[in-house]
């Protein structure tokens, strides 16, 4: 029920970030069950093209148990094309603040969350994406 | 503001890695706490219990009729609070407006954690758990990365440096070499600067550590105060906000937005300035927290913490001395604890009772203390004078 499991389901059918556009015209991202700024509850869901750059970024040595076996690894949070901006980790070695970045799936990652429905899910990640490609 | 409520007790455990059951780290607290006054646990109306989470270092849900036990307490109200890192806060601001209220007339402010029964891996993971569930932990975030995202934009934009996250680390493990209630001595910039990375750009000595302890106050009217103590300490104003739980919520991650606007209600309530604050306990859960802190306070401009703590201006002498009981960073931070353990603090040091660490003719006193990344501030201010 209500738009932040359905954003997870279509990102499992549709293999694409979806984020939801309110009649006021905000882009709610990542999706919340009312608009932020109007606080409207009419709001229909908008493709997002996946694409950014990296705004603010670490590189991590120590995380929750069930990510040390991908000790270090970027986490970023990456402003989207559309304006919004998300947190999600980056497959860099060089994080730069400004890179250009891709979404990609991981196809099964289990979320570490006590509820059987978040098992093996696909999680949106982030890679760079080669200099001179405007793709 | 005629202030309507004092702090008219004040007392803290040793921080660190201690022996014991919360509710007898707890009472430690209480009975430092009362041994000044004239109150007895009898003559308590209420308390608040801040514990940020015994549920899962403890396997202790539902604390605060527990630890009322453990005090001999009347069958009075009591209630525990929950708000990350800003629990101890949180809960002495529930405890004044209780007061103000006119519904009581005596109020007991406790914090309390015990995170070193479990392994510290275990509690990072712990701790992570106070960020969001669906857009932050499925990507490993940790309580370092959050503070580091936050840093790497605080260097792009204004070319803060290693150096100076160090150097905040450097004075306030001097300070907490001063106070003997805190968790670890001295340490130099050369220590700081090659400590372990934990989570770039902050290493391991630019984090505070894990710890245990407790912290209470007792607080009143303010015009019955002196019947408890002969200096009471005022509260003078009481801010408190909030911003998104998430960084990528926020317009900006150059300043914690939440401790600006608890700031200007305190300041506002209080009838001071930035510039009137004589002494300070900041939230510096890292280094980078502490640099956003006295910009975001108005302390410096924004931009310029880092400058000021590298030149001095936030030590006993300089324009504004800021965590002199050695900050989270030195002094250690058992989360619930922290809030009410660095109004202790500011009581001492309104009242000269800091020794080696003392602010000279300290007046008025200011708290910040932060809930995760900021989703929730509170910040307070205190004088002597007042009542
Ligand atoms: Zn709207």
């Amino acid at each position: 029920m209500g738009a932040v499991s359905e954003f997870w389901d279509k990102l499992k059918g549709e293999k694409k970030l979806f984020a939801l556009k309110c009649r006021c015209g905000a882009v709610v991202f990542p999706p919340q069950p009312s608009c932020p700024t109007c606080n409207g509850w009419e709001m229909e869901w908008v493709e997002l093209s996946g694409r950014g750059e990296i705004y603010a970024y670490t590189v991590s040595n120590i995380a929750p148990p069930s990510f040390t076996g991908k000790l270090p690894f970027c986490v970023s949070i990456i402003k989207l094309e559309e304006g919004p901006m998300v947190m999600s980790i980056v497959e860099t070695d060089r994080p730069e603040i400004g890179m250009k970045v891709q979404m990609v799936l991981e196809e099964k990652r289990n979320l570490d969350i006590p509820d059987e429905n978040w098992r093996e899910r696909p999680l949106y990640k982030f890679k760079p994406i080669p200099a001179g490609d405007s793709a | 503001m005629k202030a309507q409520v004092a702090i008219v007790g004040a007392g803290m455990t040793q921080f660190g890695k201690l022996k014991g059951e919360m509710r007898e780290i707890h009472a430690e607290a209480v009975r430092l706490t009362l041994e000044d006054t004239s109150i007895s646990a009898k003559d308590i109306d209420a308390m608040y219990v801040g514990t940020w989470t015994p549920d899962l270092f403890l396997n202790q849900l539902f604390p605060a009729p527990m630890l009322a036990d453990s005090l001999g307490l009347n069958n009075i109200p009591v209630s525990r609070v929950e708000d990350a890192c800003a629990t101890g806060s949180v809960a002495f601001r529930q405890a004044a407006m209780a007061v103000m209220s006119g519904l009581h007339r005596l109020v007991l402010v406790t914090g309390v954690e015990v995170m070193t029964q479990r392994p510290t891996r275990e509690c990072v993971k712990t701790i992570a758990y106070a960020s969001d569930r669906l857009w932050e932990q499925p990507f490993g975030i940790t309580f370092p990365s959050s503070y580091a995202l936050l840093a790497s934009r605080h260097m792009h934009k204004y070319g803060t440096t290693p150096e100076q996250l160090a150097a905040v680390s450097v004075k306030n493990h001097r300070y907490s070499a001063k106070n003997p209630k805190a968790q670890y001595g001295e340490v130099t910039l050369e220590q700081v600067l090659s400590s372990k990375m934990v989570s770039w750009p902050l290493r391991l000595l630019d984090c505070c550590p894990i710890s245990d302890g407790a912290a209470a106050l007792v607080i009143a009217r303010a015009e019955e105060a002196k019947k408890y103590t002969d200096t009471p300490v005022y509260v003078l104003g009481s801010g408190q906000a909030r911003a998104s739980l998430s960084l990528h919520d926020r317009p900006s991650l150059t300043s914690i937005p939440s401790t600006k606007q608890a700031a200007e209600t305190a300041y506002r309530m209080a009838g001071v300035e930035a510039g009137d604050v004589d002494v300070a306990e900041v939230h510096d859960c890292f280094t980078i927290a502490e640099i956003l802190a006295v910009e975001d306070l108005g302390f410096f401009k924004k931009g310029e913490g880092g400058k000021a703590v590298e030149e001095g201006s936030t030590e006993i002498g300089g324009k504004i001395p800021v965590n002199v009981s050695g900050g989270l960073l030195g002094k250690g931070h058992p989360i619930g604890a922290t809030g009410v353990a660095q109004m202790v603090e500011i009581f001492e040091q309104l009242r000269g009772e800091s020794g080696s660490r003392q602010v000279p003719g300290a007046e008025i006193g200011l708290t910040h203390n932060v809930g995760g990344t900021g989703g929730v501030v509170t910040v307070h201010i205190f004088s002597v004078k007042g009542g």
